[in-house]
């Protein structure tokens, strides 16, 4: 079977043609072809259309089907996901509920604070790490290590436990520096949880409270660590000259 | 077509020809890997001597016909084909020659034509944005649509009114069409892509292009 065309058309792939019946259609495309060639078409030469739409069609069925098959599973990993999260978050919050915050204190022994969200102190663990003891070599497990009963202080830890931290940080902190036993007061920390920056302020505030204090209480009993004021020092450097 | 095959008396060689056109065209289409042109082609030419030869040198002891006039067709196809390429290159340095001579000479054939009509009839089309592939989609398949088709494109074509009318909007109305000419709003609805190519043909007097139409649907 085969018909007479006109070329009207060439693309990369196929051609477009009429055909002698006033059909435009799809041909293979052949060598030397050119536009407004009037050519033989066979059959075989045509490129169905139906047979096109018939393929797209049926590729679109497959496609869907396959998306049908991939969104079960998509859908099953995002409730999943959901699952998961819901249940982590439920976890995370009971356990943080337990200790809000960690506050921890370093001067002649470290304390380890939990705080919970109402700023009450849960537990204080405490290691001793005194600056005599710096070069042990059991001082991290000294850290680690619940020292509770190794101090003998158990009992002011203790009156703590249950009270707002904001109130007994002074004391905290006096307690800390007076087992240190040093002049100069160095007194480090550091804050973990929700409430990181406010208890920085806080204890930062408590430590430069307490600096000043015990300055000033040292300038008062101690006359010798009370340096003269410049002139009079002037007055007796001339003196000696 | 037949698959074995008689020579029976009463049949004449052109005949034969005639009978078997879509065999030959086939089988010299497979040997040179082009479309075989309507007009002055040589290798169909070959072909169809090269079938008769076939017809005339045919045993029927020696089994189907097809097979062995395929066979006799390709090869004298071939053979044309060498010879063709050969005088070609001999004959390159004279056409070289005489460059000037064919330079000074324009002749228009046939084809020129055609390619001018259809540049015509695309950048056309391209005012009612219609593509080609639009146009291998929408035609009708049935016979008798694409005949009503082309004559109702025929008639809106000698229609200044309604050429009017689909110039300035673009686009076909179907409700009008359909009213003026006495059609079906679904018939013009379903084939005015169609219909427009059509009318372009005609309003614009492609004549090779409404000339082939026309033979197409008589």
């Amino acid at each position: 079977m085969y018909n007479k065309a006109i070329v009207f058309e060439i693309n990369e792939a196929y051609a477009i043609v009429l055909d002698d019946n006033g059909n435009f259609l799809k041909v293979r495309k052949k060598n030397d072809m050119k536009v407004g060639q009037k050519i033989f078409v066979l059959s075989e030469d045509i490129i169905n259309c139906t047979d096109e739409s018939k393929e797209k069609s049926i590729t679109k069925t497959s496609k869907a089907k396959i998306k049908r098959k991939y969104m079960k599973w998509l859908y099953t990993a995002a409730a999943t996901i959901v699952v998961i999260t819901v249940l982590a978050t439920t976890i995370l919050r009971t356990s943080t509920a337990k200790a809000d915050s960690m506050v921890y204190i370093e001067g002649s022994y470290g304390m380890e604070i939990k705080v919970d969200r109402h700023d009450r102190i849960k537990s204080i663990r405490y290691s001793n790490i005194s600056k005599d003891t710096d070069n042990n070599t059991d001082n991290d497990t000294d850290m680690d290590t619940n020292k509770d009963t190794e101090s003998g202080d158990n009992s002011n830890q203790d009156k703590w436990v249950g009270k707002n931290i904001d109130d007994v940080l002074p004391d905290i902190i006096r307690e800390i520096d007076e087992s240190q036993g040093e002049e100069v007061l160095d007194i480090k920390y550091s804050v973990s949880g929700h409430k990181e920056k406010r208890y920085e302020k806080k204890i930062k505030k408590s430590i430069d409270d307490y600096k000043d204090k015990v300055k000033k209480d040292r300038m008062q009993h101690d006359p010798m660590k009370n340096p003269p004021p410049p002139d009079s020092r002037d007055g007796e450097q001339e003196k000696y000259d | 077509m037949e698959t074995s095959f008689s020579i029976g008396s009463s049949k004449d060689v052109n005949k034969l020809i005639e009978e078997n056109m879509g065999f030959i065209i086939k089988s010299v289409s497979g040997c040179t890997h082009r479309y075989i042109s309507i007009e002055n082609d040589d290798a169909l030419s070959v072909g169809m001597m090269a079938f008769a030869e076939a017809v005339q040198k045919f045993d029927e002891n020696r089994g189907n016909f097809y097979p062995f006039a395929k066979l006799v067709i390709e090869s004298r196809v071939k053979s044309h084909l060498a010879k063709e390429t050969k005088y070609i290159s001999e004959s390159f340095e004279e056409i070289e020659e005489k460059e000037g001579e064919f330079a000074s000479r324009e002749v228009l054939t046939d084809t020129d034509n055609m390619q001018e009509d259809i540049d015509i009839f695309k950048n056309q089309l391209e005012l009612f944005d219609i593509t080609l592939d639009v146009l291998v989609q929408c035609s009708p398949k049935h016979r008798d649509t694409r005949r009503n088709a082309v004559s109702l494109g025929e008639r809106i074509a000698e229609d200044e009114y309604m050429t009017g009318i689909i110039y300035k909007k673009k686009k076909m109305p179907v409700k009008e069409t359909a009213l003026r000419y006495t059609v079906t709003e679904k018939f013009v609805k379903g084939n005015k892509k169609f219909i427009i190519a059509v009318m372009i043909v005609f309003y614009k007097k492609l004549r090779s292009l409404s000339a082939w139409i026309r033979e197409a649907v008589r």
